[in-house]
């Protein structure tokens, strides 16, 4: 058992395996035998933490994701049940959740944060999409119209 | 499973559908581009795109990684977006999907002998089609499109010159 220690000082006790997920984390433990110091993640609240450490119990012994080989192929998304119920169970924190994804380096929690955000995006005008994270428009109504015209084909696809 | 393919994304229902999402605003860059590679529709790219100016320089790769012209109209308004770019745009196609009603008889036999030679030799195809029988296909539209069923042709590409201010569209075909 190795021990973690989140941004505001609360302890986590997990196994190599599910540490693991972590690239981050593997590759601080690959020389490390005993686990009598705890681990500092100075960039992860407890709150965070906790669920990170859940998805990645649930994810032990997976196969770790690897890169995609052939980028021309038709992209397809597929979603596990238990993972689109995590997500979606902890949606409000879905950007602390993208963070220490990122800062851990757990690419399937990453992917999962990313698709999540995609999915609100997903079927908004320009406008709603705006509305949705307070995004102040700074181009030019001659800007805009030239984007527009210029990328007209993508409408219909 | 829940799948979902190219064109459908899956939809999550969120129960608190209104929380607050500015904090959003200080994601780093390169995870809002992996945000918008999750995007399986362009449609939704090009809506991302109009945001704003940061959105414009984040989202646009990602637009154009999967082109597709439907209408010859769609296709000249795009010329000005290649014209004077200064930076690696062009190396951003991974397919380009262009409507058969746009290649003329003449054009489509060149597309075909073209690929099969490629698929013999198993070398990378070059294709040339003058700009000119791109335009004058919309003369053949009727018969053609007729003819093709309107069906697209997929073309996997390594490279896209969009020279059309010239006289030339160049693609480069994978093999």
């Amino acid at each position: 058992m190795f021990t973690l220690l989140s941004e505001d000082g609360i302890s986590f006790q997990a196994e190599r395996d599910v540490l693991e997920r972590s690239v981050l984390l593997k590759n601080m433990l690959e020389d490390v035998q005993d686990s009598s110091n705890s681990i500092p993640l100075p960039n992860v609240a407890s709150a965070v933490l906790e669920k990170v450490l859940h998805f990645c119990e649930h994810h032990r012994g997976d196969p770790l994701p690897v890169p995609e080989e052939d980028e021309t192929r038709m992209r397809k998304i597929v979603i596990e049940d238990w993972d689109y119920d995590f997500i979606s169970a902890n949606c409000d924190i879905v950007f602390e959740i993208i963070m220490a994804a990122n800062y851990l380096d757990i690419k399937d929690l990453l992917d999962l944060g990313c698709k999540y955000v995609a999915s609100l995006i997903k079927g908004k005008s320009t406008e709603q999409i705006r509305e949705l994270f307070h995004i102040v428009n700074d181009l030019t109504p001659e800007e805009e119209e030239k984007i527009k015209k210029e990328n007209q084909w993508a409408e219909a696809v | 499973m829940f799948t979902e393919n190219l064109h459908r994304q899956p939809t999550f229902i969120c129960p608190t559908s209104f929380q607050d999402l500015s904090v959003f605003k200080e994601l780093p860059d390169l995870l809002w581009i992996h945000v918008f590679e999750q995007l399986t529709r362009s449609r939704d790219r090009y809506h991302v795109v109009q945001t704003c100016r940061k959105f414009y320089m984040l989202g646009l790769r990602e637009l154009y990684s999967q082109l597709s012209f439907r209408h010859m109209s769609q296709f000249l308004d795009n010329v000005s977006f290649w014209e004077d770019r200064k930076d690696d745009m062009v190396s951003a196609p991974r397919s380009i999907s262009v409507h058969g009603s746009f290649l003329s008889l003449s054009g489509r036999e060149l597309f075909l002998r073209s690929n099969l030679a490629a698929a013999e030799a198993g070398t990378r195809a070059f294709l040339q089609i003058p700009l000119s029988i791109w335009v004058s296909s919309q003369n053949h539209c009727n018969n053609f499109a007729r003819s093709v069923a309107g069906q697209l042709y997929r073309m996997h590409i390594f490279s896209w010159h969009a020279y059309a201010v010239s006289k030339y569209v160049v693609l480069s075909f994978q093999d």
